[in-house]
């Protein structure tokens, strides 16, 4: 039964993935917005080492390459923009709770497997960047900070994609939850450590106690070598937590949300 | 056995309200005001098994609103409704499986896989709604024939015209094998042809399955080729309940007549006759009361020179229309 349940998630993934190949010259033109901040950093630190070689206890070297691999992170997580909310405010939500699905899980896997062409298109992007950058690149030393910083960075995104589905379906009340959702998508910038990274920040503590630094500071830190292994499973086991913890919310509130919602339109 | 029992069901919305202009939209940004719209007011039916159901209702009347509540879409305020044993809301996936909701103007197909081809969009209904192969292959291969779409079925669904994606809509809503339907305006904006083939289709699903079926439409022509019986709903309230017959008698005491003018000019004169025409394509039509049939008819020859001229008794949307116009106080 479940092995049917994963088949028809992954036909979901499968049907999404097919629609993507239909724009691939769109898709490979967003390889610049993967370049563009990277490098544009990559100055401003350059400038701002060129009095010191260690700021705090990170190195030139290890700096570039958490702007790079954060940037990545960030890029490369599947997003809930405000399409769910949209279909709320104009009806085209009741084409989808008529069908046997996990609405969340539905646009979860639809939005992943939207972004897998844009993966191969990010990567390409930052080994570019790397090639480009690469007298001062990091990289890990074998193979399993590499594969647990990609790790936490899937799972980071599939929290932050929670996060922003819970913003899209405040719609149920709030006609249009744009605002906040926008908000939201700035802020992160900062809260996921892809302005500074947090440990730098004053009050660091509090914010390595949020769930955002999953997104990708811990994951960035993890492929320069700045997390230790032996904090690895705890920390896997906290971002599980958050992930249930927000799923359990988004699950509350679309319950009651429905209640209050109103089919407007023909569908 | 009822398979759907709707008991004193009721549905109230909430509406924001804004004032005209940019002051009403600067009051309504610092306090909105909010209207309740009462769009069924405790209604109760009851719907056999391998029943088809006609709803019908001028727009607003709360048809689709009653669909919607019993398939789950939307939470009634009060009242009980209970379809297959499920309480609809609650979303329970072996309901899911056993119903569908065929919802005229947009389709599931159109609205999530319009890039892929219409095969592939088959194939996605089926691990959604997990088919058996056997089972999808035997109605896919019977349905594709019915509807006669196996031409289009490499195309991308956005390419297809507004009958081929409705046919293909009904072949996504039906190919799991559905045992009640929700079809609300399921020929909305199709040609005549197109209209009879998905009537015929329905119908021959619905005999085929010992499916039940809850239909809505503003064309008369299927509610009356596929409907059993037939509720009218007007402002939330269920003003007939009964056949189609039944309701032609019960609203209208009435005969149709239908002329064409032989001079074109004269239908500037019309007015003068003091009765509520309805022109369509040059033919004038009007319902009179059965004991006033002879006394129009000749002011009409005295008036005016006929191409052509018929009294018959109504059908359904013509004493529909007489009743939703507000010719008929509605008891």
């Amino acid at each position: 039964m479940y092995l049917r349940v994963i088949r028809k998630y992954l036909e979901v993934g499968k049907v999404q993935l097919l629609q993507g190949f239909q724009y691939r010259m769109n898709t490979f033109f967003l390889v610049s917005i993967i370049i563009v901040p990277p490098v544009a950093y990559f100055f401003l630190w350059k400038s701002i080492y060129s009095q010191k070689e260690i700021i705090s206890h990170y190195k030139l070297g290890e700096i570039i390459t958490y702007y790079i691999i954060s940037y990545l992170f960030l890029e490369i997580k599947p997003h809930a923009w405000w399409e769910i909310a949209n279909s709320i405010k104009d009806g085209r939500f009741s084409l989808y709770i008529t069908k046997p699905i996990n609405h969340l899980i539905f646009q979860m896997v639809m939005a992943y497997a939207y972004v897998i062409l844009w993966w191969i298109v990010a990567i390409s992007g930052a080994l570019f960047l790397f090639l480009i950058f690469k007298n001062y690149v990091i990289l890990p030393k074998g193979i399993t900070p590499f594969f647990l910083s990609f790790l936490f960075a899937f799972f980071g995104g599939i929290m932050g994609y929670i996060i922003e589905y819970i913003f899209n379906i405040l719609a149920f009340w709030i006609e249009k939850p744009f605002g906040l959702l926008r908000f939201y998508n700035y802020i992160i910038y900062f809260f996921a450590g892809n302005l500074i990274p947090l440990d730098l920040l004053p009050f660091k503590k509090f914010f390595l106690s949020l769930p955002f630094k999953y997104i990708s500071y811990y994951p960035a830190s993890i492929f320069i070598g700045k997390v230790q292994n032996i904090h690895i499973f705890s920390e896997l086991m906290t971002l599980f937590f958050w992930i249930f913890l927000f799923f359990l919310i988004s699950q509350i509130i679309f319950y009651f949300g429905r209640k209050y919602y109103s089919a407007p339109g023909s569908v | 056995m009822s398979i759907i029992k709707v008991k004193n069901l009721h549905k109230i919305y909430r509406r924001p309200l804004k004032e005209k202009g940019l002051k009403g939209s600067i009051k309504a940004f610092f306090k909105r005001k909010y209207e309740e719209v009462h769009a069924l007011k405790g209604i109760s039916f009851e719907v056999e098994k391998g029943e088809i159901l006609g709803f019908v209702g001028p727009n607003g009347a709360g048809k689709t609103t009653c669909m919607k509540v019993l398939s789950g879409v939307l939470y009634p305020t009060e009242g009980n409704v209970n379809v297959l044993g499920y309480f609809p809301f609650e979303r329970k996936k072996e309901f899911l499986k056993k119903i569908t909701f065929v919802m005229g103007l947009e389709g599931f197909l159109e609205d999530v896989v319009w890039d892929i081809s219409a095969r592939d969009g088959l194939y996605f209904i089926k691990e959604l709604y997990e088919v058996d192969d056997e089972i999808f292959k035997r109605n896919f291969e019977e349905m594709i024939e019915i509807l006669d779409v196996r031409d289009i079925l490499d195309v991308p669904v956005r390419k297809l015209s507004k009958g081929q994606k409705m046919r293909l809509e009904l072949i996504a809503s039906l190919i799991f094998n559905p045992e009640i339907l929700f079809l609300d305006e399921p020929t909305l904006g199709l040609d005549i042809v197109s209209q009879k083939n998905i009537r015929k289709f329905i119908k021959y699903y619905v005999e085929k399955n010992n499916a039940t079926c809850i239909l809505t439409s503003h064309y008369m022509k299927d509610v009356e080729e596929l409907s059993d019986r037939l509720i009218i709903i007007n402002k939330g309230e269920i003003i007939y309940e009964g056949d189609t017959r039944g309701a032609i008698d019960k609203f209208s005491g009435k005969k149709l007549i239908e002329f064409s003018l032989k001079n074109e000019e004269d239908k500037n004169k019309i007015k003068e006759l003091n009765l509520k025409f309805h022109e369509e394509d040059g033919v004038y039509k009007v319902l009179v009361d059965k004991n006033d049939v002879s006394e129009i008819t000749k002011r009409i020859f005295e008036k005016f020179e006929i191409s052509d001229i018929t009294i018959e008794e109504p059908d359904l949307e013509e004493v529909l229309r007489d009743v939703f116009e507000g010719n008929k106080e509605i008891s």
